[in-house]
């Protein structure tokens, strides 16, 4: 087997997308957190074709493994060199699923302001976090969201938000009550905070429309992919 | 069956890419995209060529959850001997439900070379845990 070592000065690699989860454990519905173990001499490893990452579970990008089995954070210098636009200068896509543990991406990354997608699948509580760092996406055109969690609040009334496309699962129309009022009036146009050019909803309108009939003719302000169960995660680029 | 023969290389290839196509984290589907080739490679010896072709561009090993780690990994090695022993190349697509360090150890660099989308477990090796350096074997043509 050849692994790249230390003696290397760098080594390029030829990777373009590359999805990590963690094992579904029947006595433990929820996935355990992973850890991908970055060491210093991992600075020289560069991913130039790399164009997407997927976080299936939670994962904690910058760890390292003691001795005794426990694991620390790993220098955030080095983790900031290897995820970087230098080191990854193609990589566009993120997508990241949100359980129990908490995102720290901002700081142990440099390179969100380079995606120009994110998927967020969430279930925990800690998606409101994340949302906090789309702050750091300066590229940010195209997100998919897949949460547990109120979006209003969260996403629309922390600042300026300026997207090409929105993607949600049409049920969280039916959840969050300020949410579809809010959306139509973005789509409209008529959000001083938020613009967004295309909002795209998947799942059925049909029960949503008996449950929002004074809003049903604000619909054909989105764009509907009723074949689709939920908004794309894996996959997301955009389209 | 004669216009088995005469469908181009490349239509064929075209053909077989397009009904072949799986969801990347679907083991069933795998499964059954292989079945689907396999039948195309009998069809004709012409078509043979082109459908392992496509049969060999994507891997996935999947390994048994629930068992102990030394069961996992026997798992995980026996399904990798059937790959080295058909001696697969080319390979675009691998996911791994088991132990990447123990696939690249058992494996020669030629069917792996080439890969360019990886789906792993995050304690993907033996000792728990997945290093970067090992996302970093798979070398830029």
């Amino acid at each position: 087997m050849f692994v790249p070592t230390a003696d290397l000065s760098s080594w390029l690699t030829g990777l373009r997308e590359v999805y990590l989860s963690e094992p579904i454990d029947d006595q433990d519905p929820l996935p355990g957190l992973g850890y991908l173990k970055v060491v210093p001499s991992n600075v020289r490893l560069v991913f130039p074709d790399l164009r997407r990452v997927v976080f299936e579970t939670d994962i904690e990008i910058a760890a390292l493994r003691r001795e005794d089995g426990t694991w620390s954070r790993a220098d955030l210098v080095t983790c900031q060199s290897v995820f970087s636009s230098a080191n990854m200068p193609n990589l566009r896509h993120l997508a990241v699923y949100i359980g129990l543990f908490r995102p720290r991406y901002t700081s142990t990354t440099n390179i969100l302001s380079e995606f120009s997608t994110l998927a967020i699948l969430s279930d925990g509580k800690h998606d409101h976090e994340l949302f906090r760092e789309l702050q750091a996406f300066d590229k940010l055109q195209h997100l998919s969201i897949y949460t547990d969690y109120a979006i209003v609040p969260h996403l629309f009334d922390v600042g300026k938000l300026s997207l090409e496309s929105l993607h949600l699962d049409c049920w969280l129309l039916s959840r969050e009550q300020e949410l579809l009022p809010r959306l139509v009036r973005i789509a409209k146009g008529r959000d001083p905070m938020v613009r967004i050019k295309r909002i795209v909803i998947y799942g059925s309108r049909n029960g949503l429309e008996a449950r929002t009939e004074d809003l049903t003719d604000a619909f054909e302000a989105f764009e509907w992919r009723e074949g689709q169960q939920s908004a794309p995660f894996e996959d997301f680029d955009g389209r | 069956m004669a216009i088995a023969t005469r469908i181009p290389p490349e239509l064929l290839l075209d053909i077989f890419s397009t009904v072949s196509d799986s969801p990347r984290h679907d083991y069933d589907r795998y499964l059954e995209r292989n079945r689907n080739l396999k039948s195309f490679a009998l069809v004709h010896s012409k078509w043979r060529y082109r459908s392992q072709e496509i049969l060999q561009e994507e891997i996935y090993i999947d390994t048994q959850e629930e068992v102990s780690v030394d069961a996992r990994l026997k798992d995980t090695v026996g399904k990798i001997k059937v790959l080295v022993d058909a001696k697969i190349r080319g390979t675009k697509y691998l996911t791994i439900n088991g132990y990447l360090d123990v696939f690249l150890n058992e494996t020669e660099s030629e069917m792996w070379s080439q890969i360019r989308h990886l789906r792993v477990w995050a304690s993907g090796s033996t000792d728990g845990t997945l290093s970067l350096s090992e996302l970093a074997c798979f070398p830029r043509e």
